[in-house]
């Protein structure tokens, strides 16, 4: 108890008179911080331990392969976005063109789609068997062999899949950069002797840089996470080693070795992204707006401008979404049964419970942030915060080997003493899983919640405890009614994630356990892509609420916009 | 021949007149100001000089070439024209060197070394070189923005309320300053601003705009002292319009008392206004007229009264005396020297 008022910040702490409450509340704060972080350890601490024969064996035969093709899939990717992202960006939020109201959101729409699925998508148009490779035959005349097309399953395959995917990352980022310069910079150049193109170049660019920086590295977090993608299209990278090493060699140190490979990669890829998000700080240009005076787009630079995102649209979204409904509405043999209400309704439920499990750690630690304002809090949080950056494969090995450790151990317990077995009780339950999805997505909703938060002003606090509220009834009367739409933002968007995510529940899922995402990967695997398109479709669907909400805060939120 | 000619300019948004009809010169070396309130369309004008906004009629010429027409339309960054921005709009991702040498890359890198230079030591911020635009106060982010507008040798320097951002007790020095900096220079210049001593510091000539157009182009002591209308009369310092009737002596009847017309106008009508400033107003014992003191503002240099006459109108008086209290009967004369008189419009 004195440990837990000695830290407290004296003036701004609300008096709350259970302070052993409090403190269960901080070592609630710190188990969460390093529940969160014991697959991190976990992988980390493989480094530590030689195992010289599998790390030779993985250097000898497979290692270099899944470097080069990590690289080349970052490297493409990246370039991917970038290309599609700022030029997207810029038209939408600088330009004046046909359309372009509507492009500004539905540019987004690629997100819903996650890239395992776009990947079916093309692979059913344009494999060998395919509508468009019938059409070239019909129309040519020719035969197999007789013709070169390009091999959709393929790392560069794998590369337009992603890059399809993942632009709207930089695109957002970049846009709403560009909206926030200050339009007097611009003008200011242009009076420094820049035409519009020198402008963007020599002013805009480089201003817009931390963000497009910030955007490029979510996209590469999520390409190197990607496992979906990669393992349909049977590029080796480190995702579908590891998961190899783990399920098919079953030699748990080696898969460990890997991920932690893995997760140098991604550090960077975070230390990137942080480092940008504080420049960005510094370049911003003023918190005056001018009415924003939109280049007008005429002939054939307007047009050049639709086809432009026409085509990321119609190719990130459209297209793909058609040829699901196609697979799903005519061509699927197999059709909503018992089978398949089973899996929605598995599906479903674990969302739903990791959303929720997901809100309520969110608001414990952003709530446990405001009201104790130490370091040791910022810290846990932040470290709690960083699970978006653990890819779904690393994720898995780092809470399964202990686990499957403690199951061993607590087995081995229950044998001696009580000649009994517990089963694999942690290692190969849903619980577990709902663990793994809370670490990986904690930061989304804990985000949410604390932009929530940070619309409330203590003042109010302060306003309703002189008025005579208790710190609970502050909560219930004040906070929460104002809170209503972040924390169901926050449970929406982990919601759609778990509905999407696959390599983590492919490892972690109890046996025999099947989630529509899961389904649809078997189904494609089995090379039976048109009945992998009725839950492939359901998963979009369901990409597209978040994909919804967010168009709607980026329409909103447009500092000297003109209406 | 002038070095700027804004000639029957017109400015439209849609269907919406913001200028009618302006006309303007401004001769080389001279610093130009619009003055007017906000609204009045000064900062329109300013953005149709530098080129962000077209002319829907008229033309505007800058050193004898036409540079907007609602034919010709010559890009801003074409135009060599200057701009200071109210927020400065310094590039935060450049240093101050390369800030302030971002329009001149067509030099070679000495000249341009040897310029920036120049320009620190004119806006007293030698040695600023390698800071960055965030590690700066605001006043010294405008001199920079000051520096870098010049970098180019601009033909014409256009500022847009420089002095916006800043203190109220800073912006005349601020001004004063930035004069002899542009005089130093040699630029030729116009300024936006609504603030009159911030003009009256600055401009050789200041252009007030009401409604978007042009009441009076003119010195800062004639706009003071011979306003061109009521309207100017009014918003240039301080004073009370008092209607008048013009009388058979020639003389001024109000409704508290008469004075003479000392003006040389000739009047089309009997019904007239007098501006009254208040250092036209003695408060003396010997005074010919009566009121009494209903409000009192203590303003350093002197006191501003507001006096009560018999007529319940008022009229406001200042002073180097501060002993008057309020309520007090005071006499006073006025200097009818100084008297400014208008046909009632």
């Amino acid at each position: 108890m004195q440990a837990a008022l000695s830290v407290t910040a004296p003036s701004k702490t609300p008096r709350l008179r259970l302070p052993s409450l409090l403190s269960l509340w901080k070592v609630g704060l710190i188990s969460v911080g390093l529940v969160f972080t014991l697959p991190l350890w976990v992988i980390v601490s493989y480094l530590l331990i030689p195992e010289d024969d599998v790390w030779q064996h993985l250097a000898e035969t497979v290692l270099s392969g899944y470097l080069s093709n990590t690289l080349l899939l970052s490297l493409g990717v990246g370039l991917g976005v970038l290309l599609m992202g700022i030029p997207a960006a810029w038209l939408t939020s600088m330009c004046d063109f046909p359309l372009q109201r509507f492009f500004t959101w539905s540019l987004l729409l690629p997100l819903a789609m996650p890239a395992y699925i776009i990947a079916y998508t093309y692979t059913g148009l344009l494999d060998f068997a395919g509508p468009i490779q019938n059409l070239v035959r019909d129309l040519a005349g020719w035969r197999y062999g007789d013709y070169w097309f390009p091999e959709i399953r393929s790392l560069g395959g794998a590369i337009a899949m992603l890059s399809l995917v993942l632009f709207p990352y930089v695109y957002l980022l970049a846009r709403a950069a560009f909206l926030e310069q200050s339009l007097c910079v611009l003008e200011v150049s242009r009076t420094l002797g820049c035409n519009a193109w020198q402008s963007f170049y020599r002013v805009a660019l480089p201003l817009a840089r931390p963000a497009i920086i910030t955007g490029l590295s979510l996209a590469l977090m999520e390409t190197l996470a990607d496992f979906g993608t990669v393992q349909y299209f049977g590029v080796d990278t480190f995702t579908t080693g590891i998961f190899r090493t783990w399920f098919g060699l079953g030699n748990a140190a080696a898969a460990a070795q890997l991920s932690a490979l893995l997760l140098g990669f991604v550090f960077v890829l975070l230390v990137l992204e942080r480092w940008s998000r504080q420049r960005a700080r510094y370049h911003h240009t003023t918190n005056k707006y001018a009415r924003l005076k939109r280049y007008q787009l005429r002939g054939w630079s307007a047009g050049l401008a639709v086809l432009f995102c026409s085509l990321l649209v119609s190719l990130g979204f459209l297209i793909p979404i058609a040829q699901l409904l196609y697979w799903g509405l005519f061509s699927a043999t197999t059709r909503i049964d018992g089978a398949f209400i089973e899996l929605v309704w598995h599906s479903l439920s674990l969302a739903t419970m990791a959303a929720l499990l997901t809100l309520g750690l969110a608001l414990l630690l952003g709530y446990g942030k405001r009201i104790y304002p130490s370091k040791l809090l910022q810290f846990t949080s932040r470290l709690a915060g960083m699970g978006y950056a653990l890819p779904g494969t690393v994720l898995a090995i780092g809470l399964l080997i202990p686990l499957a450790w403690l199951d061993n151990q607590l087995n081995a317990g229950l044998q001696t003493y009580f000649n009994r077995s517990w089963g694999l009780v942690l290692s190969g339950s849903l619980f577990t899983l709902l663990c793994a999805y809370s670490i990986r997505f904690l930061s989304v909703s804990l985000q949410t919640v604390e932009s929530g938060l940070g619309k409330i002003k203590p003042s109010l606090d302060n306003a309703g405890r002189s008025l005579g509220l208790k710190a609970w009834e502050v909560l219930a009367r004040i906070h929460l009614p104002l809170m209503k739409a972040s924390l169901l933002t926050a449970l929406l968007l982990v919601f759609v994630d778990v509905l999407k995510e696959l390599p983590a529940t492919l490892l972690m899922r109890p046996f025999n356990f099947n989630t529509l995402a899961v389904r649809a990967h078997e189904l494609a695997s089995d090379e039976r892509l048109a009945d992998a398109g009725l839950p492939a479709l359901m998963i979009v669907a369901a990409g597209i609420i978040p994909v919804i909400l967010l168009s709607r805060s980026i329409s909103r939120a447009r500092a000297g916009d003109s209406a | 021949m002038s070095e700027l000619i804004l000639q029957d300019v017109q400015v439209r948004y849609a269907q919406k007149i913001i200028i009618p009809q302006f006309n303007l010169n401004l001769d080389a070396g001279m610093i130009g100001c619009l003055l007017g309130p906000s609204g009045c369309g000064k900062t329109t004008l300013l953005r149709a000089i530098a080129g962000f906004e077209a002319i829907s009629a008229g033309s505007i010429h800058l050193a004898q070439q036409i540079i907007s027409s609602p034919d010709v339309h010559m890009p801003t960054e074409q135009r060599s024209i200057g701009m200071v921005f109210q927020d400065y709009a310094l590039f935060p991702h450049l240093n101050i060197a390369a800030n302030i040498s971002f329009g001149i890359r067509h030099l070679n890198t000495t000249m341009r070394q040897k310029r920036v230079k120049t320009l620190l030591a004119l806006v007293n911020l030698s040695g600023y070189e390698k800071r960055y635009p965030h590690e700066l106060s605001g006043g010294q982010q405008q001199r920079i923005a000051l520096a870098r507008a010049l970098a180019p040798r601009p033909r014409l320097l256009l500022l847009d309320e420089p002095f916006g951002s800043q203190d109220v007790a800073l912006r005349e020095a601020l001004a004063v300053e930035v004069r002899d900096i542009l005089k130093h220079e040699g630029t030729t210049a116009i300024l936006v601003t609504h603030d009159q001593q911030e003009a009256f510091a600055m401009a050789d000539r200041i252009a007030v705009i009401h409604e978007g157009m042009l009441q009076q182009y003119d010195s800062a002591s004639h706009l003071y002292h011979q306003p061109s209308n009521t309207w100017v009369a009014q918003f240039i310092g301080q004073g009370v319009l008092v209607p008048a009737q013009l009388n058979q002596a020639n003389n001024l009847q109000t409704a508290w008392g008469e004075l003479p017309l000392r003006s040389a106008k000739t009047f089309t009508t009997q019904s007239l206004q007098i501006l009254i400033r208040p250092e036209a107003i003695q408060l003396t014992e010997h005074g010919s007229f009566q009121a009494k003191i209903v409000k009192k503002t203590f303003r350093g240099a002197d006191v501003l009264y507001s006096l009560r006459l018999a007529d319940q109108s008022e009229l406001l008086a200042s002073s180097a005396e501060a002993q008057f209290l309020l309520d007090q009967e005071v006499r006073f004369s006025i200097n009818t020297e100084q008297l400014i008189v208008f046909e009632k419009d």
